[in-house]
């Protein structure tokens, strides 16, 4: 039993739940980040393992903010060693759709300027426009995870869609 | 004339949030880029991300973890002690409780139908004895609910509006239909607008007006024109049902009325036009199993034998 009286993660069970829980919006904000399966993965799975090594210490509710934290800081100790700029690469974000009952030709050619005009945006507005659209964290939530203010992630997706707009016109 | 949106840097954002008063609402709809927005923000809520492989992730993970935690207790360093509890800290520091996403349930007994406004300006009705889910928060950005039983839904044009079931999908963009989900039973049907079915299957079929279509046990059927003004009667006080299997009339009965039928005749499949009022058992039966050549019994209180 965890201190506070909520479940232990170190139970496998707990931690298995926890583990589905989050694996699915911290693997995408990683991928967010460098558009690299592998590395997201890589990323993804340290944090799972220092959640688990310190299973006594953190509950299921603070899990989440927990293994973000872990994964931004070995997100960029791995940068950093690589010593490389991570160049986010190109057409490595392919979204999926959801097929709509309105069959209009137009959105596709929009659909595929939008793809690249997100590949082109800056890290930090990336990260918090898909964060926001695709895994539907409100922003309070995403600053709870980037340690930042909640007017610093709004002001992040107003540049973000600026940001597309502008792009949209020039691709 | 100075561009708003240069100076406002979080306009935008609110916009998506819709958290924008009604003036600036205004305001933002003379802008030049107003559609773009629009079909941006349409397009993004439609976008899905590659699932990751978690199961495959979990098992190396936990291997992973085995070979550390195996390790003899002197390897761990001051180091790892300090990041241990330096992340702790940042933990306690004002952190709440979050990510719980506050689901609706909304349920109705036998005979009873509830009548709701859903946050984006959409409604539904719930049928008797049904059970419909959505996350209160989120559904203005997500307009997805699920479903047990038959509910009828106003949609207001915007976003996907989806309906999930255990026998199917129910997608729509500004539209009227009906949906009934039961026992792997999806039935839907169609008042106005255009609606697209999917059942587990992946098999799927789009509606039109008066269209109605059955999906039974992950095998969809042709779809049918039926008359508009049967769907959703129940909303009215009146259930009607065109060229339906007698056995899922007997359902509806049951979910009106509260009672329980045993339908010991060969005729359980045979279709069922016409209908039965709410307010009258022994009418509602008999307008049901009389058209059939069926009688019907009270073998005990709210037990009835059909044959």
């Amino acid at each position: 039993m965890h201190p506070d009286g909520s479940p232990s993660i170190c139970q496998e069970n707990q931690f298995d739940q926890v583990y589905h829980d989050h694996i699915q919006v911290l693997y995408n904000f990683i991928f967010y980040k460098c558009g690299n399966k592998e590395l997201a993965e890589d990323v993804v799975q340290e944090a799972f393992i220092k959640l688990w090594e310190n299973c006594a210490k953190v509950s299921p509710e603070k899990a989440r903010a927990f293994l973000f934290t872990v994964a931004r800081n070995t997100f960029l100790n791995k940068v950093s060693k690589t010593n490389r700029k991570l160049k986010f690469e190109q057409e490595s974000l392919k979204y999926s759709q959801v097929e709509t009952p309105q069959f209009l030709l137009e959105q596709t050619e929009f659909e595929e300027r939008l793809n690249s005009a997100i590949n082109q945006l800056p890290e930090n507005q990336r990260t918090v426009f898909l964060l926001n659209r695709i895994d539907q964290l409100k922003y309070r939530e995403i600053a709870e995870l980037l340690e930042i203010s909640q007017k610093a992630v709004e002001k992040r997706m107003h540049k973000a869609l600026l940001q597309l707009r502008k792009l949209h016109k020039n691709i | 004339m100075d561009d708003f949106l240069k100076y406002d840097d979080t306009f935008l954002a609110r916009w998506v949030a819709g958290e924008l008063s009604a003036e600036e609402l205004k305001q933002f709809e003379q802008h030049p880029d107003f559609n773009y927005y629009i079909q941006l923000i349409e397009k993004t809520g439609e976008f899905q991300i590659e699932k990751v492989d978690s199961t495959r992730l979990l098992r190396q993970i936990k291997s992973k973890r085995s070979i550390k935690t195996a390790a003899p207790v002197k390897k761990l360093n001051r180091r790892y002690i300090l990041m241990a509890t330096a992340t702790l800290l940042i933990l306690i520091i004002g952190y709440q409780v979050f990510f719980k996403t506050q689901t609706t349930n909304i349920e109705t007994s036998f005979g009873v139908q509830i009548a709701e406004t859903l946050p984006d300006g959409s409604s539904f009705n719930l049928n008797a004895h049904s059970k419909l889910q959505y996350d209160k928060d989120g559904f203005i950005d997500d307009r997805i609910l699920t479903l047990e039983g038959e509910a009828f839904f106003e949609v207001k044009e915007g976003r996907s509006f989806i309906v999930k079931t255990k026998s199917g999908t129910v997608e729509v963009l500004g539209t009227s239909f009906t949906v009934y989900s039961k026992d792997g039973v999806l039935k839907v049907a169609c008042k106005t607008g255009k609606v697209k079915v999917t059942n587990q299957k992946g098999d799927n079929t789009i509606l039109s007006p008066g269209e109605r279509v059955f999906s039974i046990d992950g095998k969809m059927k042709n779809k049918e024109n039926i008359q508009i003004s049967s769907i959703a009667s129940w909303k009215n006080g009146t259930s009607l049902f065109v060229s339906e299997p007698l056995w899922l009339v007997a359902k509806s009965l049951e979910d009106h009325y509260g009672i329980k039928i045993q339908l010991n005749s060969n005729q359980n499949e045979e279709l069922f036009s016409g209908g039965f009022v709410h307010n009258d058992l022994d009418e509602a039966l008999r307008s049901v199993f009389a058209p059939m050549g069926l009688k019907y019994s009270e073998k005990q209180k709210g037990n009835y034998i059909i044959e």
